[in-house]
Parts: structure tokens; C-alpha cells; sequence
């Protein structure tokens, strides 16, 4: 009886689900993103990271002798890396969609 | 009598565990627990890394309760280096603490109804804890690992906005709380499976030494909370106990334990202190030699950390005793006497978390070694059960 009066009000509501991305002040630790023009390679994200999830590398890519990649696939969102880069050249994006057959579309620059 | 093997996979569990059960026609007379099926070595990686990585691993040994894991870890660390933590970051820690039961007692309520099988009311909890959920993603910025805590208080500040939709909640789930009590008390269904279901008298419960719900279901009034730490010793609650000891009195524990966190947070809202929300710490910076131990009230319990450190980045020692394992052999006790039918309600009952309770190991090195196929396995556990 309990659950059939509860049943006839939800009739009456709005629907209970959202869309979240819509609101404003929507906070979420999604993929991480370099910015390769602030980072000055000294390596203390690496060192932070607690699952290994980046590496410096050499390339071609900036004029410093190493810069960090970033596995995502290995990244367990923690946000030490963001909190630590002296430069703040590391952000956390609202994209948090991880979903692809390759390995390599996580690992990103 | 027979013998029936329940688990490690199996319907009824969500999580692998092993009950080796004693039937006598649908009776059962002796139950037997086997755990260590997701053992996971999270207390040896915590001696490899160092001890600010440790506070994000340690969050994720529980899916649930990953904010008491992280914030009784922190705790431990914070008595170890002897800091005062932020008064505004504790409470704001605390506040992670409370939204964090609410949840998983939602969810809890959740996956009860749903091994009774009144999967409506599985649907509208799930449906509440939906919205704990949202504003724990807003605090932290993930649904499950919120990493709301850290160093010397809390992670990320409270906003305005976000205070206000807290409040929206308390009343929210304050007003939900009162239906869900009353659905226990009177929807006969529920009654029928869960009154008398699973009882367990104060004494056992004392030998037995339960903890969390399921102590305060058997009229143990033990919690935590009580002993003051955090924004505990000033925010003013009542430990919620009742006498039956039965799955009811459970359900009835936690619905009341909804209110009383509701208004916890309310509490805290409205008495938040201003001024800075943790403490700055260097990334390679090393722990005073000692051992400490902590202790929080996790939403299943008491939860427990023994660290040992040797003036290094990393710790020796980490050792960690989650609440369902102090409540899995009131399982094992319980279960006698009961139907099998009543053995996955009775299980759900404590309100397990086998990923967390998968601490132990211990190895026999002297006995025989053995590789073997898959097949021989199988073989192999076919007849070791034919044993019985
Ligand atoms: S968020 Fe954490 S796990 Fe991910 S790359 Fe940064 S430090 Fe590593
Ligand atoms: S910590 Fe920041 S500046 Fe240093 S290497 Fe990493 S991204 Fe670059």
C-alpha cells in the first residue's frame, strides 16, 4: 500500500534524471590536459604521480630536452599532478567519455 | 544432510564470497565463511609509494566508503606529524563523511529490497542516492572517489550555490527518510521476510564483537562518532540503537541513521568556520618516526588504521581492519537455523563489502605446490566438494 501511493505521486513529477553538463558550477575530474607551452619539463609530475601515468620523453615537440606524456588509461584522477606542476600547465577537462579500442588514443601529450 | 557450496559467484552475492553451508532438508545447520577472493595487496602498495600518493590509493580499496578510508588514513598521518588539521577543512571533511553515509545506507537499503525482491523500492532508494551522489560530485569532482580529503583538512572549498543545494538535500532526504522508516515498519512483504530474519541477541553480538549498524540493530549503542573526532566533538547527535537484532531492525537503524546525518550536515552548514581549508605539505616530504593508530565510523562501521613509520617518505607499515570483517562470522552465526531461501537477505543484512574486507593473507609455504590447468582445477574443485 506504501509503495502504491508513492507510485501515483511520482506520476505527477518531473522527470528525476538531468543533464548534468548543462549546469554551471558542474565540477568533474575528467581527462587531463597539457599545456606544453607553460610546462618547463622538471619533471615533478612524474615523480608525483602515484600511478605511473606519465613519462617524460623526448620530442620534438618544445624546445626542452623532455616533456611529459600522459597515459590516461592509467590515471587514477587523483589531481596530484595538477596540484603539484609549479607552472600549472596541467588541468583536469570535463570530458570523462574514456571509451576506445586503442590503446594509443589514451596516451596524449 | 547435504552440503551446498553458496558462492564465490552466485546471484545472490554481488561480491565473490564463500559460504559453505550444512543443510538439513531446507534447514540450515552449520555455515562456514571463506573469504580472500578480491585480496588486492593494497597494504603492501601502500609501503611502495610514498605517503601523499597513499591518501588517493587508499580511497580506492572501497567503491562506498571511500572517504572514511581516506580520511581515517589522513587522520592516522596527521597524528603522526603531530599538525593541527584546518578547522574549516575538518569540517568540511566531515560534512564529505556524512553525505558519504547517507548514500551508502541508501544504497544499502537499495540492494536489500532488491534480494527480498521488491525491486520498486530498490528503484526510488537508488533514485535518492542519485542526488547524494550529485552533490558529492560537485564537493569532490567524481561520484565514487571523491577525494574530498587530503592533508590537513579538505580538498576543495564549499561555493554558496553549493551550500544551499546541501541544505536542499537534508531536507530532501530528511523528508525521505520518514517514508522509507515507515515502509519498514509496516509494509507487510518487507515484514515477512525481514521480522525475526537473522537475529542476533546482545550477547552474541557482544562475543561475536560487531560493530557499526549492526551492533546499534543488536542494542549495543557503540559508534564512533561518539569519541569525538573531527567536527564530532562539537556537532550534537544521537546514536540510533534498537533492541530486535533482526534484518528489520538493520533496515530500521540506517533509515533512522539517514535523519541523523541530514541533520548533521545541517549542523555543519550552518556552523562552518571561515579561514583556510588545509594544510600546504612538500611533495617528497618525510614522516616522523612512530605508530599511531585511527579510527572512524565508517557507514558499515568501525573502521581501523594501524601505521608504522620509520622517518622516511613512505610507511613501513600499514594495516587496516574494515567493519565487515568484524561483522562476517555474525553471518556464519546467524545463518543456523534459518531457510536458505533467508540466507542471501541474512548476508545483505550486514551490509557486506567484500572488496574492502579482503585484507588477510596467509601463506603456507610448507604444504604441497601444485600447477594446474584449468581443467584439472575444475576437476579438482568438483571433487573436493564432493567430499564435501
Ligand atoms: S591525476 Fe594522478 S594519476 Fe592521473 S596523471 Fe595526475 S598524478 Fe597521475
Ligand atoms: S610538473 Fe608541470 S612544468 Fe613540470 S614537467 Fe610536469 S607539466 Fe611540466
Amino acid at each position: 500500500m506504501e509503495l502504491l501511493t508513492e507510485a501515483i505521486k511520482n506520476l505527477f513529477k518531473r522527470p528525476f534524471t538531468e543533464e548534468k553538463s548543462k549546469e554551471k558550477d558542474w565540477f568533474i575530474r575528467g581527462k587531463l590536459i597539457l599545456d606544453i607551452s607553460k610546462c618547463t619539463g622538471c619533471s615533478l609530475c612524474e615523480k608525483v604521480c602515484p600511478s605511473k601515468a606519465i613519462t617524460m620523453v623526448e620530442d620534438n615537440r618544445t624546445k626542452l630536452k623532455k616533456s611529459p606524456i600522459i597515459d590516461v588509461s592509467e590515471c587514477i584522477f587523483c589531481g596530484l599532478c595538477v596540484d603539484y606542476c609549479p607552472t600549472k600547465a596541467l588541468a583536469f577537462t570535463k570530458s570523462c567519455a574514456l571509451v576506445s579500442y586503442e590503446k594509443k588514443d589514451f596516451v596524449k601529450g | 544432510m547435504s552440503s551446498v557450496p553458496l558462492g564465490p559467484l552466485h546471484p545472490a552475492f554481488k561480491e565473490p564470497i564463500n559460504f559453505k553451508l550444512k543443510l538439513e532438508g531446507e534447514f540450515v545447520t552449520d555455515a562456514e565463511v571463506r573469504i580472500g577472493y578480491t585480496h588486492r595487496g593494497i597494504e603492501k602498495l601502500g609501503e611502495k609509494k610514498t605517503w601523499i600518493q597513499f591518501i588517493f590509493i587508499s580511497e580506492k580499496i572501497c567503491g562506498i566508503c571511500s572517504s572514511s578510508h581516506q580520511g581515517c588514513y589522513v587522520q592516522g598521518v596527521e597524528r603522526l606529524t603531530g599538525i593541527v588539521p584546518e578547522k574549516r577543512g575538518i569540517y568540511i571533511r566531515t560534512l564529505t563523511w556524512e553525505l558519504e553515509r547517507m548514500h551508502s545506507h541508501l544504497l544499502w537499503l537499495g540492494v536489500l529490497m532488491h534480494e527480498i525482491g521488491i525491486e520498486t523500492m530498490f528503484m526510488y532508494t537508488w533514485r535518492d542516492r542519485e542526488r547524494v551522489l550529485d552533490i558529492l560530485e560537485k564537493l569532490g569532482g567524481r561520484r565514487v572517489a571523491y577525494s574530498a580529503i587530503t592533508y590537513g583538512g579538505a580538498r576543495r572549498d564549499l561555493s554558496d550555490s553549493l551550500i544551499q543545494q546541501i541544505i536542499r538535500l537534508s531536507d530532501f532526504i530528511l523528508e525521505r527518510s520518514k517514508f522509507y522508516e515507515n515502509f519498514i515498519l509496516n509494509d507487510k512483504r518487507f515484514l515477512a521476510r525481514t521480522k525475526g530474519i537473522g537475529t542476533l541477541a546482545k550477547a552474541e553480538a557482544e562475543e561475536l564483537s560487531v560493530v557499526g549498524p549492526v551492533a546499534r540493530a543488536s542494542g549495543i549503542p557503540i559508534d564512533v562518532r561518539k569519541t569525538g573526532y573531527a567536527a564530532y566533538y562539537e556537532a550534537p547527535f544521537e546514536v540510533v540503537v534498537e533492541k530486535e537484532g533482526d534484518v528489520n531492525a538493520g533496515a530500521l537503524v540506517r533509515a533512522k541513521e539517514l535523519e541523523v546525518s541530514a541533520n548533521i550536515i545541517k549542523w555543519i552548514v550552518k556552523n562552518l568556520p571561515q579561514g583556510k581549508i588545509n594544510v600546504e605539505v612538500a611533495p617528497f616530504s618525510k614522516l616522523p618516526e612512530g605508530e599511531t593508530i585511527s579510527r572512524v565510523e565508517a557507514p558499515r562501521g568501525e573502521l581501523f588504521y594501524y601505521l608504522k613509520s620509520n622517518g622516511s617518505t613512505n610507511l613501513e607499515r600499514i594495516k587496516i581492519r574494515t567493519p565487515t570483517l568484524a561483522n562476517i562470522q555474525a553471518v556464519a552465526h546467524t545463518l543456523k537455523g534459518h531457510y536458505l531461501a533467508d540466507v542471501p537477505v541474512i548476508a545483505a543484512g550486514i551490509d557486506p563489502c567484500m572488496g574492502c574486507m579482503d585484507r588477510v593473507v596467509t601463506l603456507n609455504e610448507k604444504g604441497k605446490k601444485k600447477v594446474m590447468t584449468e581443467t584439472e582445477l575444475i576437476d579438482y574443485g568438483i571433487k573436493w566438494y564432493e567430499k564435501g
